[in-house]
């Protein structure tokens, strides 16, 4: 049975590198291997419960999923930034010193 | 490419966002967006607070007369700031000249809702009286010009006699009152 993982963050959308770790349900690892840098890694499994682990910048989860004909093509693994520490971003205006901009917004563009 | 919207209230806002190089784009009403710095940001490990500023272009100019109108007597010397709603200033001091302007360049205009701009008089010319409250006003267009009065202070009365005769009065001289 042939299908996807992908690791992302849920917040920001944004995919990572992850490694994945795939233990039977007799705990014995049966396949290890990484993502490719759009989070995605293609696996191919004869059915059974299988317990996987994927391993992130983001972090660590761990989920059974069960390998079955009924399986979406796709099992996300969605990581959260509870491991990343908030940044604060102060914005003033230029010619009058330290008066804030009371509301707007920054977008941020990963320059990859 | 990953984006990250970061909403501002008061100057502030956080997100938890990871390591790496990214562009910078800013949307605040009334601004020049293109004008934020920096324009690029490295976010790394250990350095949690980034600071950047935005200008505006507009210019706001106070008319300062003894009536309140553009043909009234214009007040020189008449100080002003730009300030928060508390009353914080910001910015150099703002002096009227002998036209009786005081002149705020790089100031917030336009937008579906300008930003309000709040600016305090902190003096005039010593013969006048003026508002010493926060202010406001908000602008459509790049320039505008609020008219402010600064009314004739009332007259007042000094009597000098001499001090070792009551009530005889100092025939001719002048009197120097400094605040």
């Amino acid at each position: 049975m042939q299908f996807q993982i992908k690791c992302f963050n849920e917040r920001s959308l944004e995919s990572c590198r992850g490694t994945v770790f795939i233990y039977d349900d007799k705990k014995k690892l049966v396949y290890q291997n990484q993502t490719n840098k759009n989070g995605i890694l293609t696996v191919n499994l004869p059915w059974n419960i299988y317990n996987i682990v994927v391993t992130s910048k983001w972090g660590k989860i761990c989920k059974p999923v069960l390998v079955n004909s009924h399986l979406c093509n796709t099992v996300p693994f969605l990581f959260t930034n509870h491991a990343i520490r908030p940044v604060t971003f102060i914005l003033t205006d230029s010619h009058y010193e330290n008066m804030p901009i009371k509301e707007g917004r920054i977008d941020l563009w990963r320059n990859t | 490419m990953a984006q990250h919207i970061v909403p501002i209230t008061n100057g502030k806002g956080s997100k938890e966002i990871v390591d790496g190089l990214y562009n910078v784009l800013a949307e605040v009403e009334g601004y020049d967006n293109t004008s934020i710095n920096p324009k690029q940001l490295n976010i790394t490990t250990g350095t949690n607070t980034y600071n950047l500023t935005i200008s505006a272009n507009g210019t706001l100019t106070l008319h300062v007369t003894d009536d309140g109108t553009d043909i009234g007597v214009p007040i020189e010397g008449a100080t002003f700031y730009r300030c928060d709603a508390s009353g914080n200033r910001y910015g150099a001091m703002i002096e009227t000249n002998v036209d009786g302007d005081a002149v705020f360049p790089f100031v917030p205009h336009g937008g579906t809702t300008p930003p309000t701009i709040y600016f305090i008089q902190t003096g005039s010319d010593g013969s006048h009286t003026f508002d010493d409250s926060v202010q406001q006003t908000t602008m459509n267009n790049p320039t505008a010009t609020v008219q402010i009065e600064n009314p004739e202070a009332d007259t007042r009365n000094f009597n000098i006699t001499d001090a070792n005769y009551a009530n005889l009065p100092v025939g001719d001289g002048q009197l120097t009152l400094t605040e």
